[in-house]
């Protein structure tokens, strides 16, 4: 503002406003002094809030880590395992075999096809331990399992029970059997003796009575 | 603290309190808020050390403690302002009531506390400091500031013309 713009009221608006804040009554310098030095002395250094971030951010950098190698680790895929090793036939055979007997028992005995089968499947899942998937009890991870656990068919099953069940020499005599399958068959020359008095009565009263 | 040091803070107050006081004065208007601004500026830099290497202590002071004094305000807003201190301003008494009782001062604290705070704000602090402080202190540019005080004195003119002429209308 140019010095001959300014008016009788310009000057009194400038005295006013040295006397506005003027009249306001301020703590003497020396009291506020007295004051600030106090709250100096009793509160102490704010910690600068990034202070708490230097051990912070290096323990939460190592959590993050762990968990990230802890989750690689589960992820990682496991070797196919042969789940089901074939065992020796008389250890699973002799359940699956009373399971057999039992179900030809219910058979016999007129049960419900469904009942049937539901004892079959409670059967099978009992009998051998090498059905059941290794994974299943710790569920996570699922592995590959070779080959693919399936029950044994009714041919397979009568066949087991045959070996496990039959008498050695008729497994003999089927095997010898099995070896001769191509040869031409022979029949042993019949050799019939006559008839004595006895016979010939007997036979003679059978023509009579038919 | 040495005692060279506890001497030179003390110079420190001695020189800047006051002048911290009215700054925020301008801004809150209310004794105790104000005192409570300049106080919160000295004691950052008695805690910082900052003090020792003040260039302009006076423009430092004045910048911190307006921002001070503007936080205590947005502050205040939120929690429900202070009312200004009743002997000091005449807005409470109305502008009209204190020309009719020919109390001019009175009147002209009345006509400063009815402009908006954009433009008092500069018109008191132009009590203390010259345009380009005040523009540093309020981080304004210093035409903005020029500006802001023409048209605070224009906006009491015309105030205190149409006041007037309804005090004469009445007489």
């Amino acid at each position: 503002m140019h010095e001959d713009d300014r008016t009788e009221f310009d000057d009194r608006i400038d005295a006013a406003l040295r006397r506005y804040a003027d009249a306001a009554l301020f703590s003497e310098p020396r009291v506020a002094l007295a004051r600030v030095r106090m709250l100096a002395d009793q509160e102490p250094q704010r910690r600068s809030p990034w202070r708490v971030w230097v051990w912070a951010a290096p323990g939460c950098a190592a959590v993050l880590i762990a968990a990230f190698a802890l989750w690689m680790l589960l992820r990682v895929p496991q070797a196919a395992q042969i789940a089901w090793t074939p065992k020796a036939p008389g250890v699973a055979s002799v359940v699956r075999h009373a399971d057999l007997q039992q179900g030809s028992e219910k058979r016999n005995t007129g049960s419900s096809s469904s009942l049937r089968h539901k004892q079959q499947r409670q059967s099978f899942a009992q009998q051998d331990n090498s059905f059941a998937r290794p994974g299943a009890e710790r569920r996570l991870p699922k592995q590959e399992v070779f080959p693919t656990p399936e029950p044994l068919s009714l041919e397979e099953q009568r066949l087991l029970a045959f070996v496990t069940q039959a008498p050695p020499d008729v497994k003999k005599q089927v095997i010898e059997a099995q070896q001769h399958l191509g040869d031409p068959i022979q029949i042993a020359a019949l050799k019939i003796r006559p008839l004595d008095e006895d016979e010939k009565q007997i036979d003679s009263t059978r023509k009579d009575l038919r | 603290m040495s005692s060279e040091d506890e001497a030179a803070f003390a110079g420190l107050m001695e020189r800047q309190w006051r002048f911290a006081c009215k700054v925020a004065w301008a801004v809150l208007r209310n004794v105790a808020d104000s005192e409570d601004a300049a106080q919160e500026v000295f004691l950052k830099l008695l805690r910082s050390g900052g003090w020792r290497d003040l260039r302009d202590e006076r423009a430092f002071v004045a910048r911190a403690a307006w921002r001070a004094a503007v936080d205590r305000m947005r502050l205040d807003r939120q929690r429900g302002p202070l009312p200004p201190d009743e002997e000091m301003a005449g807005a409470d008494a109305g502008p009209e009531a204190v020309v009719v009782a020919a109390d001019w001062e009175r009147a002209m604290r009345g006509l400063i506390d009815s402009l908006p705070e954009e433009f008092r704000q500069p018109l008191v602090l132009s009590a203390e400091m010259n345009s380009r402080e005040i523009a540093a202190a309020m981080s304004v540019p210093e035409g903005t500031v020029r500006r802001r005080l023409m048209r605070a004195r224009q906006l009491m003119r015309e105030k205190m013309a149409a006041l007037e002429e309804r005090r004469y209308a009445r007489g």
